[in-house]
């Protein structure tokens, strides 16, 4: 009988390897590569855990900080995460890693809900091992009938089967993310605006999120952490007036508990973000913006928490060696590239302009141009020697005045007034040129061309004396390709 | 909790530690408070209720009875006592037909008044697997009026011969003495443990891996059938029977692993069904408790029924000694189908079983010898291989017709899609090459997964027709394959079985009746 039970004993173990292994080709691997690596580092090695929202993961970038400050910082944050999650995940983050410094978003304060979507879960707690943290977290946030699924995640994505590719077979790879951090490289212009009065009054944070923002807090104390808040810049809330409110609240719980909280909606000048050239869409920024951002949480982070410099300490190659693979990516992916003469840039698309401008109709009665007013390109130019001036011709794809005969069009270079063009319909596939002097073009550096709808009759239009279908583009043009000519 | 689920698995596991730690004696006590406890989680508590009534009436009853009989020797019996047993059959099958009968009274209702509006009479809640242990308790009773059993004496172990929770959901309807295990002393055993295991992953296959698989396809064909018509049609026709099986009897195999693992035997339900070379051949491997209890309780007694012998011997007299004695067996079987339909619960079984399977199975009787005749004069080799495979499909087309009517709503739909079969109106076959068929809601992959998986129950089916189970065979097999074989067929149910948040398993067909 004690034979056949040893036998079991080791058939079933030998079944769980193969299951355990299965668990992990099976996991939905999305959005859990940045977190994955975090459990991948030496515990008690890393001095700043970021944690939040997609804001952060696409904002604050440690290999930058490591290479400009020498902090040691990891971003453990995850799409969409609410208050009572990234509670848990800064309990399993400060058992792991114990850091001096947890950075904490409260783009979610206003959520409240106690669970995220589960699929948001897996991405972040499939990637820890089962422990009494996370054996609490699951039973306080994940529904009854979720939970099964949390603690045998196979159980949920064996139906991935049909979906597996070669990735799902080899360890989760951390190669699009740097220390958990993820940069994107588009621009798009967000589509509201930043400038809205910031509102003084304050609004209660909700139940859910003010207990667990207290457990934060506390948990943070407790473990000699200091808690530094953030509200991360985010063109997507700039309306929601509920979430400026709310903010002030958690400002003054931040005053009260003694903890450190810097509000990108209040301190603008601070962050100095150009909604223009700085974001990728409505909610997050690029490259640009992550830089800037990245510049200043390395400021704050060294000036007030007196982190040590661990630049030289050979334990942390791999934030080197990172760093070196980011500024590759940045210098392979980056759409600017040297120009010669004759060279074309490509927008790729034409219709963006007009897409632009079929925005909705604002409720306070100014149309914003959800950034249609404006076409940015980034570009380095060849080297200018003996050149005067340099040809910019843009050919005209689409005219689109509904409201207006005729369109100014101003074109800046690198912040310089270069020229304007006047559209019509009849410009439809014909060629403008601006001719910029050299002075104005930069040598060893990007050159940031921006092309600006000027304001004309129609372009600012009161709520009471409305006169364009919210459906109908108000007016563009739309350009796909400016060509570069040298004038010697 | 439904008998696939997870919970279901932590409450045999905790069930079966529970009973072997205890003592063998207190085994059956334990047995009852987990049917019980399953009752009142898989289903509407207080309709135990009707469990508690109709066990109360039999166990009133048949111990009555086993008191008079002290005293007036054994067999012995009085009107009074014909009246009391025929009294407590009558009210088991009145209070299933209350609550079961719902179909019957609506279905008499609209013809009565001969109004198109659907009548709807009152819905009860009906018990848990009333259907089963209302014909086990019927059965108990005739046994113990024919004395052929002992009279169980304790009225809770009778409870847990009408609530055995493994057999709540669908069965078998055991006889009284096919579950006497219940009330014996088990003792540990591996091979138990490991057959019933076995038992209960083979029927998750069947039941996760391919019945879940040819549902989808069936039910968007029955869902929309002005489109899905012409060679869908006959799809859903063909796919209906595997779907059918894999949900029963994988339902079967969970229910009598289950069961093994508390070291009792419960009867097997079917026997490779589909391998039959005819119907009737077909009724002994399918759903074989139900028939067996229909023999033994109905026709049997009816057979030998000193009216049915006077009938037989007028009916010889007057048509032949061929054709009298072919009258007098129809009209037997007549009530064995009538009440293996009427059992079901619909009108719609009373057609697509009873009426069907009578006709079938009457016209074969009568036309075998014809039969014979006509193989013998083109010199078939009826024991060809192909021969054999005529057969086989012959009998699963057979089925399928039946089928329908389990599958339709009611006579009417069943009988417009029969005639969907048979006058094609849309011929479209480049259905199956140009990809519509996977509209169906199966991808290719899936597909491929349900054709393994019938490749996979075909090769043990024939292994158990040759082995009398499968695992027979395997168990002679070296470790390492058998291993393999086992670790194979559960990850293929852990990684193929339709299960999981997102994925609302449907209910067992035949746990409705």
């Amino acid at each position: 009988m004690s034979k056949n039970i040893c036998r079991s004993i080791i058939f079933f173990l030998l079944l769980g390897v193969i299951l355990l292994r299965i668990n992990y080709i099976f996991r939905d691997k999305t959005e859990c590569e940045n977190i994955a690596g975090f459990t991948d580092e030496k515990p008690d090695s890393i001095d700043v855990v970021f944690l939040g929202s997609s804001q952060v993961i696409v904002g604050i970038n440690p290999v930058q900080i490591w290479h400009d400050y020498g902090i040691v910082s990891y971003n453990c944050a995850t799409s969409a995460t609410n208050i009572p999650t990234m509670y848990y995940s800064a309990k399993l983050a400060i058992e792991k890693q114990h850091p001096k410094v947890l950075v904490a978003d409260m783009s979610f304060i206003c959520d409240e809900q106690k669970m995220l979507g589960t699929e948001r879960i897996h991405a972040i707690w499939d990637n820890f091992s089962l422990g009494a943290t996370k054996i609490e977290a699951i039973e306080d946030l994940v529904p009854r009938e979720n939970r099964l699924e949390m603690y045998v995640p196979l159980y949920l994505f064996h139906s991935r089967w049909a979906d597996l590719k070669e990735k799902d077979f080899k360890k989760i790879n951390s190669d699009n993310s740097f220390k958990g951090s993820l940069t994107n490289l588009d621009y798009v212009h967000p589509q509201s605006v930043m400038y809205t009065d910031y509102p003084d009054s304050s609004m209660e944070i909700n139940d859910v999120a003010l207990s667990y923002l207290q457990k934060l807090i506390d948990l943070c104390k407790c473990n000699d952490t200091k808690l530094f808040l953030v509200a991360m810049p985010c063109p997507y809330l700039a309306l929601d007036e509920n979430y400026k409110m709310t903010l002030n609240s958690v400002e003054q719980l931040a005053i009260d508990q003694n903890v450190d909280f810097i509000n990108a909606w209040k301190d603008e000048a601070l962050w100095g973000l150009d909604y223009h050239t700085d974001f990728c869409d409505v909610a997050h920024v690029n490259f640009r913006g992550q830089k800037k951002i990245t510049n200043l949480f390395g400021t704050l982070l060294s000036e007030k928490y007196q982190l040590p410099d661990k630049r030289g300490d050979n334990r942390y190659n791999s934030y080197t060696v990172e760093y070196e693979r980011f500024e590759k990516f940045i210098n392979d992916n980056c759409r600017y590239e040297h120009y010669k003469d004759g060279a074309i840039i490509d927008f790729g698309i034409e219709t963006q302009c007009n897409f632009f401008c079929n925005g909705l109709w604002p409720s306070d009665g100014l149309y914003s141009w959800s950034g249609g007013e404006q076409n940015d390109a980034f570009f380095y130019l060849d080297d200018l020697d003996n050149v005067e001036s340099v040809c910019l011709t843009l050919n005209i794809v689409d005219v689109n005045t509904t409201l207006v005969d005729k369109q100014h069009v101003s074109v800046y270079l690198n912040g310089n007034y270069c020229g304007e063009l006047l559209i019509d319909r009849s410009n439809v596939g014909k060629n403008f040129d601006v001719v910029i002097p050299c002075n104005y073009v930069n040598y060893n550096s990007e050159n940031h061309l921006t092309i600006k709808y000027d304001d004309v009759v129609g372009n600012v239009i009161s709520k009471n004396n409305s006169i364009a279908n919210v459906e109908d583009p108000l007016y563009g043009i739309a350009y796909k390709k400016i060509k570069i000519s040298y004038i010697y | 909790m439904s008998i696939t689920s997870f919970s279901y698995f932590i409450f045999i596991a905790i069930a079966v530690v529970v009973y072997y730690l205890l003592p063998p004696k207190c085994q059956w006590i334990e047995l009852l408070i987990f049917s019980i406890t399953f009752y009142f989680m898989a289903g509407v508590p207080y309709t135990f209720v009707y469990v508690g009534i109709t066990t109360a009436a039999t166990w009133i009853v048949t111990n009555l009875l086993r008191i008079y009989r002290i005293e007036n020797g054994q067999r012995a019996t009085s009107r009074k006592y014909d009246i009391l047993i025929f009294a407590s059959i009558f009210l088991d099958i009145s209070l299933w037909f209350v609550l079961k009968g719902k179909p019957f009274i609506d279905g008499f209702m609209r013809v009565f008044h001969f109004s198109k509006e659907q009548y709807d009479s009152t819905h009860f809640i009906a018990a848990l697997g009333m259907g089963y242990y209302t014909l086990q308790l019927i059965g108990y009773t005739l046994d113990c009026y024919w004395d052929t059993i002992e009279v169980q004496r304790n009225p809770l172990k009778l409870l847990l011969f009408a609530s055995f929770f493994p057999q709540m959901t669908t069965g078998p309807i055991s006889h009284y003495t096919e579950l006497k295990g219940l009330f014996q002393k088990h003792n540990y055993e591996y091979v138990n443990i490991a057959h019933g295991a076995q038992r209960i992953v083979w029927g998750l296959l069947k039941k996760l891996v391919i019945a879940e698989r040819t549902g989808i396809i069936v039910n968007a064909v029955w869902s929309d059938l002005s489109t899905y018509n012409g060679i869908y049609t006959w799809i859903a026709f063909l796919v209906y029977p595997i779907q059918m099986y894999t949900d029963f009897s994988g339902c079967m195999d969970i229910v009598i692993g289950t069961a093994e693992l508390f070291d009792i035997k419960l009867i097997e339900n079917f026997n490779n069904p589909f391998f039959s070379r005819t119907s009737q051949e077909f009724w002994q491997r399918w759903h074989i408790s139900l028939g067996k209890w229909a023999k033994d309780y109905v026709l049997y007694p009816l057979l030998k029924s000193k009216w049915m012998i006077k009938l037989g011997k007028k009916l010889r007299s007057k048509y032949g000694k061929q054709n009298g004695k072919f009258l007098a067996t129809s009209i037997g079987m007549l009530a064995l189908w009538f009440v293996m339909g009427f059992w079901h619960g619909d009108y719609k079984y009373i057609i697509g079983v009873s009426l069907w399977y009578w006709i079938i199975l009457m016209l074969g009787d009568y036309f075998s010898p014809y039969g014979k005749k006509i193989t013998d004069k083109f010199a078939i080799d009826t024991d060809s291989f192909g021969w054999r495979i005529f057969q086989s499909m012959r009998t699963y087309l057979i089925y399928a017709v039946g089928a329908v009517f389990f599958r339709g709503s009611n006579i009417l739909t069943g009988i417009t899609f029969l005639k969907g079969l048979i006058i094609i109106d849309t011929w479209n076959p480049w259905i199956l090459t140009d990809g519509s068929i996977l509209n169906l809601g199966l991808s290719y992959k899936d597909i491929n997964v349900v054709i393994i998986g019938i490749m996979f129950m075909v090769a043990v089916a024939i292994l158990r027709e040759r082995h009398v189970y499968a695992r027979y065979w395997l168990d002679k097999q070296p470790t390492v394959f058998r291993w393999i074989a086992y670790a194979g067929v559960i990850l293929f149910v852990i990684i193929f079985g339709m299960y999981g948040p997102n994925y609302e398993a449907s209910n067992f067909i035949y746990g409705d009746f």
